[in-house]
């Protein structure tokens, strides 16, 4: 758990990203540009008990990020990072082809998604799977709480008062 | 007051002083902004009455000079300290009423220091040195300190309405929590001038300069100065005890959603981990983080049953499920069904938080009654 946590401050270190910004949008954006990767975040009709997956394209420099489109949006965010933290900390993932998926658009063939959430059995502990799992929900909470960290400072900070001269007063008195 | 304490105070008055008098120097205030110059003015003059009031040097003063000279000094130094405050506060303030009274200040500055002059040159410069008593020595004193004490106390009054007045007005939390501990420093400090008004009228009439009063007098100084202390503190200070006094009403929220992670985890497992529980003092830090978690959690438990119960036809349940489970996980799922599920995450939360309430319910009651609480619109 501790490995895990120092695994995604390192990854998160590296992306020198400002909390203060964040929408998913902005978050993948700076993704976008830091890794030189074009990511497509879709919303998708997902088979029961799977919530999102990753896909890489094995031949242009594209990410898929796939989640689950019949569930609230503040989870469907939570998917999304979820599955970018994966692709953040470099896991494996199935890698498809720009043909593959206009199969898959065109309704010839399924995405390959898992049935039944097989993550959630319980002798999962020593799974390499189950690890992978740990380090991507662990990286996604650690940007969670960075966004609500900073949201929260903001919210309280944005703006130091209603009337601009009392801003100003309070800075020339030391206390901003 | 035992000199160490004086030479203490004096030189925390004269650091502040100096602290801004950087930036007023880099900023050109004196140019560019008269309030910021006020401001350091204020702060200077106070460090000024401090120095005139510690005994050693007050009494070299008055050797040079004449009897009670720093006395005169102090006075008026901080009477020019309260102008500066007062008047900067009521421009920044921006009421109508503030700016009515504002164009009195420096009448009444003017007057007040017209009159210390005039006791002091006819009857205090001729009273032997003066020992600091509560009640005073001499008629000479009680007017001096009357002249003094009085105009404390109504410009405190001024500057507590200035803010008073401006409070509603204020959107920003922190700003506003900080707008009512200057309120409170400055009704403290009228309410300790007064006091010591009335320990000076006890010349007049002894019952005034009672112990019980100058012991109130003492309470109210200390009170005014832990308060000033506090006003003064730094926006980030306010910031972090503001977030723990939101963590103190989150606590009970947080406990409701907890029951609800509970009792989704015994039929769905987390895909990673199960949030450890936090103790009070972690919550505290960062209750909106672990009420977002456990928002996510419930959302994630919420959606697994929902495919569970309504699977296809023949399809199989998950491994280690009974039919008992299905019937249980309906009862959890039925508490969750109608819960408010998009807009504002307080209104999620809200919503858990009836949900919670109900699932315990129908637990003690045998029911799978469960109500579902969406926000008027």
């Amino acid at each position: 758990m501790v490995d895990a946590r120092l695994l995604s401050e390192k990854v998160l270190a590296e992306l020198q990203y400002d909390y203060r910004y964040f929408s998913i949008d902005h978050f993948i954006h700076w993704l976008e540009q830091k890794k030189g990767r074009k990511i497509f975040s879709t919303p998708h009709d997902f088979p029961a008990g799977s919530f999102g997956t990753w896909f890489t394209d094995a031949e242009e420099p594209y990410e898929y990020i796939f989640y689950r489109n019949n569930v609230p949006p503040i989870y469907q965010i939570h998917n999304q990072l979820h599955e970018l933290a994966h692709f953040l900390l470099g896991h494996p993932t199935i890698h498809i082809t720009r043909k593959f998926l206009a199969e898959v658009l065109r309704g010839e063939r399924e995405l390959p998604f898992n049935e039944y959430a097989l993550l959630r059995s319980t002798d999962k502990r020593t799974d390499e799977r189950y690890i992978r799992e740990l380090e991507a929900e662990t990286l996604a909470s650690v940007i969670q709480e960075k966004v609500i960290r900073s949201s929260q400072l903001d919210q309280l900070t944005s703006g130091i008062s209603s009337d601009k001269n009392i801003a100003n007063y309070l800075e020339h008195l030391g206390m901003i | 007051m035992n000199p160490a304490v004086e030479i203490a105070l004096c030189f925390l008055a004269w650091l502040v002083a100096l602290i801004r008098l950087s930036s007023t120097l880099r900023h050109k205030a004196w140019r560019t902004d008269r309030i910021a110059f006020r401001i350091w003015i204020a702060t200077f003059s106070f460090a000024l009455t401090m120095t005139f009031l510690v005994t050693p040097i007050g009494d070299a003063i008055n050797r040079i000079t004449a009897p009670n000279f720093s006395r005169l000094l102090a006075y008026s130094s901080v009477s020019l300290t309260l102008y500066l405050t007062a008047s900067s506060f009521m421009t920044t303030f921006p009421t109508p009423r503030n700016t009515r009274q504002l164009r009195y200040l420096k009448p009444y500055l003017l007057f007040t220091l017209g009159l210390l002059s005039i006791i002091y040159v006819l009857f205090v410069s001729h009273t032997s040195r003066w020992v600091e008593q509560p009640v005073p020595a001499t008629a000479a004193e009680m007017a001096f300190k009357l002249t003094l004490f009085s105009y404390a106390t109504i410009l405190c009054i001024m500057m507590a309405l200035a803010c008073y007045r401006y409070l509603d007005q204020e959107m920003v939390a922190v700003t506003k929590y900080r707008i009512i501990a200057i309120i409170l420093t400055a009704s403290g400090g009228a309410a300790f001038f007064f006091t010591k008004l009335i320990l000076t009228l006890g010349y007049l009439w002894t019952p005034l300069g009672s112990p019980s009063i100058h012991t109130m007098s003492k309470v109210l100084m200390i009170a005014t100065a832990m308060l000033w202390t506090g006003s003064f503190l730094h926006n980030n200070v306010y910031t972090r005890a503001l977030s723990i006094f939101h963590g103190f009403r989150y606590w009970l929220a947080y406990q409701d959603l907890s029951y609800l992670v509970k009792s989704l985890a015994c039929y769905c497992p987390p895909v990673a981990f199960e949030e450890e529980k936090p103790s009070f003092g972690s919550f505290l830090r960062r209750s909106e983080y672990y009420l977002y978690r456990a928002t996510i959690r419930i959302f994630d438990g919420k959606t697994f049953i929902d495919d569970i119960l309504n699977r296809e036809k023949g399809k199989e349940l998950p491994k280690g499920w009974t039919e008992l489970t299905v019937q249980e996980a309906n009862q959890v799922f039925q508490a969750l069904k109608n819960i408010y599920v998009s807009g504002d995450f307080w209104d999620i939360v809200r919503s858990f938080r009836i949900a919670s309430k109900n699932l315990a319910r129908s637990r003690s009651f045998g029911t799978q009654e469960a109500f579902g609480w969406r926000p008027q619109s």
